[in-house]
């Protein structure tokens, strides 16, 4: 589903920021907004189709933190989701014949535990179980379609890996993971891929990333276009995502950061470009 | 009263001698008015007798007599005038006749058949029947109307109706002017059938039927129908707006995505109510397929 579907992008985000596993009592916060705003979308097909204007805004807390040096604890709480369409405004007419209509509420939280895998030559590896709470309101809003979360739990299981590499003097680090998202409540479970690569400069003061991030369904749930909620994105969503972050340290520990993303494939998904910022701490 | 017949009957000793003297007299009575000439049926006047026979009527007298006459109001008090007026000029008590159509008519359709009803009020006052009236039309090819009454609309136009009757050798009569227009041509529609299309990527397609079965208004979608699972949240609804669900009737959410459905609507729509069938992706709030009932 959407919703699920922007809160792995957003933990992808947070874990690249976090870097690694936190060693013991170490931690990564992160209070951050994410919105995106599309009128046309990725059809089952691949095809875009145009829609009315919708938007999604959330504001979040993220954390990690080391629980130890080899399992660190990781939660993302979107304390408030913002889902709305614009008016809808007749071009023969002018009139509004749909006003604006929206639907504010509590988002689907997300609790992970990350456990550190011995290392196999210069490669880092971890792995990591992520439970999907469905703390969000699946049927909202005037005709049940403004949701908040897809009302089932969804636990995914990956493995993490990474290295640090250079390119010249400069150098870089890319981690990346395989993920097995399994999705209850009749939808279909899904597969993730995900790449990130990034470099520092000015000193460390300034982090450069970017990242690619393929969720694949496997067609294995039941829900259709029949399910009862309307949900959006009710199952077997695909999409195939670019995005990019810049974060600045702007202070020993804390700093801020602004991250866009954009689909470059997808089904079943808005078309449309997501943006975010944020205050991190980091100690 | 110029005219009238008066049989003398009374129980004075004038009037029987009257009676064995004269029998039923017919005379030509004068009576002098001042100014007037007409009187309205029922009403009373100050009049004198110049009986022909006999001058020595008296004021009572007359009244007897005016007792004895239907036409004249025995209630009314009847005096002698002071002094004969020789200027005298003929009483004419009587009323106009009508005749008039009772149910008269403005239009009627082509084809149809309509009888006249009249109403006759004679010289007396009395409603009553003519004796013979005559019925014709200003335009045959118009309207028709036979000696009863019965008039048939034969083509489009406007033509009159009279009816006339005589009545003391005056003609009396009474005109209905009446527009013949087509029929309407009303035909009742109990179905629409059509063909849903889709207006997206998405698959869509099939024929419908909107159908009066008893009491009941049905849609039912043909066993040709296929629709894409794979879109969220795809509603159904009917519309007289072929862009927008604002103001349309939700029948539901589409669970049928192949083969022949039904959907048995509200008892309070009616088969004209709604002009388009919408299919409708509520979570992205846009149209993905759509059938018109009925241009």
């Amino acid at each position: 589903m959407k919703f699920k579907y922007l809160i792995v992008v957003l933990l992808t985000f947070s874990f690249s920021e976090a870097q690694w596993l936190k060693e013991k009592g170490k931690g990564y916060y992160k209070l951050g907004s994410w919105s995106l705003l599309a009128d046309e979308h990725f059809t089952n097909l691949g095809g875009v189709d145009p829609n009315a204007s919708r938007g999604l805004f959330i504001s979040s807390f993220f954390g990690h933190y080391g629980l130890s040096d080899k399992i660190n604890l990781i939660g993302y709480i979107p304390f408030f989701v913002k889902n709305y369409q614009f008016a809808q405004i007749s071009q023969t007419t002018g009139k509004e014949y749909e006003p604006r209509r929206e639907f504010n509420g509590l988002g689907e939280i997300n609790l992970a535990a990350e456990f550190k895998i011995t290392p196999l030559g210069n490669w880092a590896f971890s792995g990591t179980l992520l439970l999907g709470i469905p703390s969000g309101k699946e049927v909202a809003g005037f005709d049940g379609s403004y949701q908040t979360g897809d009302g089932e739990f969804n636990q995914q299981v990956q493995l993490n890996f990474g290295k640090s590499y250079s390119l010249g003097k400069q150098a870089f680090y890319l981690k990346s993971y395989l993920g097995y998202n399994n999705r209850s409540g009749g939808f279909s479970d899904e597969l993730h891929s995900f790449a990130e690569t990034g470099t520092q400069l000015w000193n460390s003061k300034l982090l450069v990333l970017s990242r690619l991030h393929w969720i694949r369904p496997l067609y294995n749930g039941t829900l259709d276009a029949s399910n009862a909620n309307g949900a959006i994105f009710a199952n077997n969503i695909e999409s195939f995502t670019l995005g990019g972050e810049v974060a600045i340290n702007l202070g020993a520990h804390w700093g801020v950061s602004f991250a866009a993303a954009t689909p470059l494939f997808g089904k079943v998904i808005f078309k449309g470009n997501s943006y975010s910022g944020g205050v991190f701490l980091n100690y | 009263m110029n005219g009238q017949r008066l049989e003398l009957v009374g129980s004075t000793p004038i009037d029987d001698l009257l009676a064995n003297e004269l029998g039923t007299v017919e005379y030509n009575a004068e009576v002098v008015l001042n100014h007037m000439d007409r009187i309205c049926f029922g009403s009373g006047i100050l009049f004198q007798f110049k009986y022909p026979l006999k001058n020595f009527f008296t004021s009572q007298r007359f009244q007897e007599i005016q007792a004895q006459n239907e036409d004249m109001d025995p209630e009314e008090e009847v005096e002698m005038p002071p002094e004969m007026n020789t200027s005298s000029s003929t009483l004419v008590m009587t009323v106009t006749p009508t005749l008039q159509i009772s149910n008269g008519i403005a239009q009627i359709t082509v084809g149809t058949e309509y009888l006249f009803e009249i109403q006759f009020t004679d010289e007396l006052g009395m409603e009553t029947q003519p004796e013979t009236v005559l019925w014709e039309s200003s335009n045959s090819e118009v309207l028709s109307v036979d000696e009863n009454g019965t008039l048939t609309a034969v083509s489009a136009g406007t033509a009159s109706v009279t009816v006339s009757t005589l009545v003391s050798d005056t003609l009396i009569l009474y005109t209905n002017s009446i527009q013949v227009v087509n029929p309407v041509m009303v035909s009742t529609v109990t179905s629409y059938t059509g063909i849903v299309e889709t207006t997206s990527s998405y698959q869509l397609e099939g024929t419908f039927t909107l159908a009066v079965v008893g009491e009941q208004l049905i849609l039912s979608v043909g066993s040709d129908y296929k629709a894409s699972t794979a879109l969220p949240g795809l509603y159904i609804y009917l519309s007289n707006n072929n862009n927008t669900i604002s103001q349309a009737l939700e029948l539901g959410a589409v669970t049928v995505f192949q083969g022949a459905h039904e959907y048995i609507l509200p008892s309070h729509v009616e088969l004209m109510d709604y002009q388009y069938i919408l299919y409708w992706c509520k979570p992205f709030n846009v149209k993905v397929g759509h059938a018109k009932i009925y241009d």
